[in-house]
């Protein structure tokens, strides 16, 4: 207890030094943290998108819907398997779907950006319960209506209620907005998928998502799809699906940006390391008092590296505390592995804050063992000043 | 007979200054009954300090024995030697030495915290401690909020609190004024004769000698002894 309080008060004894050493910790944490939360949230955000009931299929070989390619007869097929769930009105929860991309341009920046556009059919939001209209109505089969993600809606000028998208030299008029609960679904765009497939001269689907009756019957209906030789298909859980989509991006976002922190973090060391210098060095006296009274070298590493562990506490509480407020900030970003933009929100977890207080403390103590070590190994007399009278 | 508290034997010190070697102790031998209270005078550069950190086991001698409290200090490790000096030694620094950032109470309290006592222990000897050397309602003071002489009061209990067989003085009263040295050498001439402390006090001063049982005389790294 007093061993903590001298060394805790030696700390505010020099707060101008100790402040800027935390604020220089504190920045490092923040970066490091930040970068945890992008990724997370990237990754919650991909993962959110989809329902664990659902199966996609894509032809085989393909890697995801853009280069998948399902025609009538396999959807048909496909749509007619006894683990599909059946719904009230007898049909089955099953939509075809196509993917493409569009092109707008964005409220703040002007800047443009490729949207996904999804081709379904009105049977979607009974394969996806969970997704929900907030504003207008469905698409009218037939038609060139769409609907849009929320996120779409915020950013997009042309993506309003009421308001008319150009693409594929026709015009789209938005006619309603659905929340997705923060999914990657939010992002895009829904319409008609016959109409976008006659738009873009398409004569196949891109995929087919089924509702399970059994979730937990996934994996014998995929073993068995997988082995049909008629349909030529692979299936994977929805939500497993898009956050692989996910991937690319979120090692990138952290191989980067956990180099970047790595470089910042050798300069908040050098500083932790400065300030201990001087620390050991304004104190020697007191060392050499300390010795005489009897503590061993061993307390005094432990009490200059305790203190310099106690800057990097300071400095992890002050990042974390930072990062904190980034939490649920929404950005805008292109999914590499998609081309498409998708809007996602930092997430701070428990475990990243501890993550993060765990790398200050971290670098506290590499920066605080030179000096202590100095400390430690100073002689009594050297220390003390009393060489011979 | 009373036991020596302090026994040295042949101890010569010496350190190489600029590739020269310099003897700051030349073949001392001495003993130290147990309850005196020693001063030891010289001249600036004669060895006095050294010699009291050759009995308080924070510099070791180049050769000869040094037994202190029953315990010959030049065979121990430097980790029981910190162990020891905790047991035995209580020292008293020219200038004070007081940790800026702790208490009075918390600087007399340090030697406590390489105890086992408890916490309740600990406060009831730091305030006797301080009631002893009249500072009790300055517990809470910080060094900065203090006299001279209080500082070195509060550095007098901090040597005292553990207890320690002997108390080593470095000119206790160098930075002080003569009412305040005053105050100081009658605290430690009580503690002797009170409490049967044993002192060794490295002094230049005379007046300040006076008031030690013995007088001895360090000169160039030989001890005058008594006629």
């Amino acid at each position: 207890m007093l061993w903590s309080a001298y060394s805790l008060r030696n700390l505010w004894a020099r707060r101008v030094t100790t402040l800027l050493t935390v604020a220089g910790l504190g920045l490092v944490v923040f970066v490091f943290v930040a970068i945890l939360m992008l990724a997370h949230g990237l990754e919650e955000t991909m993962g959110r998108t989809g329902d664990s009931a659902n199966a996609v299929l894509f032809s085989k070989g393909a890697l995801s819907e853009i280069d998948s390619s399902l025609s009538r007869d396999q959807t048909g097929v496909l749509a007619a398997q006894p683990e599909v769930l059946t719904l009230a009105d007898h049909q089955v929860a099953a939509v075809r779907e196509i993917a493409l991309q569009l092109t707008l341009r964005k409220y703040d920046r002007g800047s443009l950006a490729s949207l996904a556009v999804r081709g379904s059919s009105p049977g979607v939001f009974a394969v996806r319960p969970r997704l929900r209209l907030v504003q207008g109505r469905l698409w009218q089969p037939g038609t060139t209506e769409v609907i849009v993600g929320a996120q779409v809606a915020r950013q997009f000028p042309e993506a309003r209620v009421n308001e008319t998208l150009r693409f594929g030299r026709r015009e789209w008029t938005v006619v309603g907005v659905f929340e997705a609960g923060g999914s990657g679904f939010d992002s895009e765009v829904w319409g008609d998928a016959e109409q976008l497939m006659a738009t873009f001269h398409r004569t196949a689907f891109s995929s087919m998502t089924l509702r399970l009756a059994e979730p937990e019957a996934f994996p014998a209906f995929k073993a068995r799809l997988e082995r049909d030789p008629r349909v030529k298909v692979s299936a994977k859980r929805e939500p497993e699906y898009y956050e692989a989509k996910a991937e690319g991006l979120a090692r990138l976002i952290r191989v980067t940006g956990l180099f970047l922190t790595m470089v910042f973090s050798v300069g908040a060391i050098l500083g932790a390391t400065m300030t201990m210098s001087a620390s050991v060095a304004h104190r020697t006296t007191e060392i050499g008092t300390l010795r005489t009274l009897g503590f061993s070298r061993g307390h005094i590493l432990q009490a200059f590296l305790l203190e310099s562990m106690a800057l990097g506490v300071a400095g992890g509480l002050l990042g974390v505390s930072g990062a904190a407020l980034l939490n649920s900030m929404t950005i805008s970003t292109v999914n590499w592995d998609t081309g498409t933009e998708l809007a996602f929100a930092f997430h701070l977890t428990p475990a990243m804050a501890g993550e993060g207080l765990l790398f200050a403390v971290c670098m506290g103590a590499v920066g605080g063992l030179a000096p202590a070590t100095r400390a430690a190994r100073i002689e009594i007399v050297r220390a003390l000043g009393e060489r011979a009278a | 007979m009373i036991d020596p508290v302090v026994s040295l034997h042949n101890v010569t010190k010496t350190y190489s200054r600029g590739g020269t070697e310099v003897s700051v102790l030349k073949d001392l031998s001495f003993v130290i009954p147990a309850g005196t209270f020693l001063a030891i005078m010289g001249p600036s550069g004669s060895g006095k300090s050294t010699l009291l950190n050759v009995m308080a086991g924070i510099d070791r001698p180049t050769s000869g024995s040094v037994v202190v409290a029953g315990t010959r200090l030049d065979g121990l490790s430097e980790g029981d030697m910190a162990r020891w000096r905790t047991r035995h030694i209580g020292y008293v620094f020219q200038t004070y030495n007081l940790i800026p950032v702790l208490t009075a109470a918390e600087n007399v309290e340090l030697p406590l915290a390489l105890t086992h006592l408890s916490r309740r222990e600990r406060a009831d000897h730091v305030k006797t401690a301080l009631r002893l050397v009249g500072l009790a309602d300055r517990m809470d003071h910080y060094p900065r909020q203090l006299s001279g002489g209080q500082e070195q009061r509060v550095g007098v209990a901090r040597a005292i609190v553990s207890d320690p067989t002997m108390i080593l003085a470095d000119e206790p009263t160098g930075n002080l004024d003569r009412e305040s040295a005053d105050d100081i050498l009658t605290l430690l001439a009580r503690l002797n004769r009170e409490l049967g402390k044993t002192i060794v006090m490295v002094t230049h001063d005379p007046r300040a000698a006076e008031r030690a049982q013995m007088i001895r005389h360090l000169e160039k790294g030989l001890l005058e002894m008594p006629p």
